[in-house]
């Protein structure tokens, strides 16, 4: 049998500093260790059990911890810090924002439902979310200085994670959904539009166009306010929307990562009310721009971030501009 | 320009910590989360001790570990005289400070 703390010891090594791993998890994990030996030796195998599992959980949440704040440090010290840092940071960072919308979520549910893993359904809901912003903020965080290598990688991994959002969003969600629904109202329960695959949703757009005598990309009857399907086609966008902000809110940090500490703050915690606001308000912006089509209002955000991306990439920085002088 | 000299400050965890060691002699991190009943966590405990390394208000050795704890040294914490000094300083601006507000 393992030693407490084994495996979770390997990936410190792999994602903290070494001062870090001397300094925090290394007694950390020796106390575990020493404490389980001494409940073993003793002969108190329950005891030992909690203390494997609960210094575990410590020392998981001292990597967390640990990673998030070696990045920030490394962000200072190392301008172009290797993609791995980011992963790390990206993998903390949206490990504790899930957990933590996931528990706002929970405490705002109004029904009591007696499975032990109701919360596993939530969590292709706030994936989408939560991705890009660790991603973003990550990025932000840890690149100080543009370069072609790290533009890349960049590139490589936000496109991963598009690919990933949308296998998310267009299967799993579905189905976390109406299972989610089946097991507040104690049931089976039919199956909503929201609750549709990608292509699921599109055969019904098109089958909703025919029947009420839509054009091609009309969503709407401007003569009579009956024939209305934009909410349909709003959703139905937004999810394709939701697959790509990792590639555009990961541009839009790579574009402000190397401004000012202030500047890019402002501009991160910018993005994530946005793009809450855009896809998790509880009022779709539909109604808000009634004049505009919905593909239009479903990817606003992304334009926007890709938009703002480009002038900050086309404009160096000062400090830039100083390097620039200098070379 | 001239570096500003700090003046030591002690937060509260810092602060029960440092009396903890003062009072019992050395310990290791987990031992000072049972002492201090409850109010420190394990999750922050190894966090605020490296700082407080880091401070000079403590210091540390390593002790060998058997073979069956993974040859992993646990590390064992203890006051330096600076931290007893900061400490004590810090204890009576506390009073003070108490003192005047009660009035």
């Amino acid at each position: 049998m393992s030693r407490p703390g084994d495996r979770l010891r390997a990936i410190a090594a792999r994602v903290c500093s070494p001062r870090a791993l001397e300094r925090v998890l290394d007694p950390a994990i020796a106390d575990v260790r020493w404490e389980h030996q001494d409940a073993l030796r003793r002969h108190r195998r329950w005891r030992a059990r909690w203390l494997r599992i609960t210094g575990s959980l410590t020392v998981l949440y001292l990597i967390v911890r640990q990673a998030s704040v070696d990045g920030a440090v490394s962000h200072r010290r190392s301008p172009t810090a290797p993609i791995t840092r980011v992963l790390a940071a990206s993998a903390a960072l949206v490990g504790v924002m899930t957990a933590l919308l996931i528990a706002i979520l929970m405490s705002n549910t109004p029904f009591r439902v007696e499975q032990p893993w109701f919360f596993l359904y939530l969590l292709p809901a706030t994936l989408p979310f939560t991705v890009p912003w660790g991603f973003a903020l990550a990025v932000a965080l840890i690149h100080t200085r543009w370069c072609w290598q790290s533009a890349c990688q960049t590139l490589v991994v936000a496109s991963v994670l598009s690919v990933m959002t949308l296998v998310t969003v267009g299967w799993i969600l579905p189905a976390a959904n109406q299972a989610y629904r089946a097991a507040v109202f104690g049931g089976p329960v039919s199956t909503g539009f929201n609750e549709l695959t990608l292509p699921e949703m599109r055969r019904r757009l098109a089958e909703e166009r025919e029947r009420l005598s839509l054009p091609f990309g009309a969503d709407r009857n401007p003569i009579d306010p009956t024939v209305d399907i934009s909410e349909s086609e709003y959703s139905y966008q937004s999810r394709l929307a939701v697959s790509v902000a990792p590639l555009a809110f990961g541009l839009f940090a790579f574009g402000v990562s190397a401004r000012r500490r202030a500047l890019r703050m402002l501009g991160m915690i910018s993005m994530v009310v946005v793009h809450f606001a855009w896809y998790g308000g509880m009022r779709s912006p539909v109604a808000t721009f009634s004049a505009l089509s919905p593909t239009v209002v479903a990817w606003s955000p992304n334009a926007m971030s890709v938009l703002a991306a480009v002038i900050l990439l086309a404009s160096p920085s000062p400090a830039q501009k100083r390097i620039h002088r200098s070379t | 320009m001239a570096k500003r000299s700090r003046v030591p400050t002690l937060s509260p965890k810092e602060s029960l910590i440092l009396e903890l060691l003062v009072e019992r002699g050395e310990m290791y991190g987990l031992q000072l989360v049972s002492a201090s009943r409850r109010r420190l966590k394990r999750g922050t405990v190894y966090v605020t001790l490296g700082r407080m390394e880091d401070k000079g208000y403590i210091s540390s050795r390593t002790e060998e570990a058997p073979p069956e704890v993974g040859g992993l040294p646990r590390r064992m914490y203890a006051a330096t005289p600076f931290g007893e000094r900061v400490l004590d300083a810090w204890t009576r601006v506390v009073g003070h400070l108490m003192e005047a507000f009660a009035k």
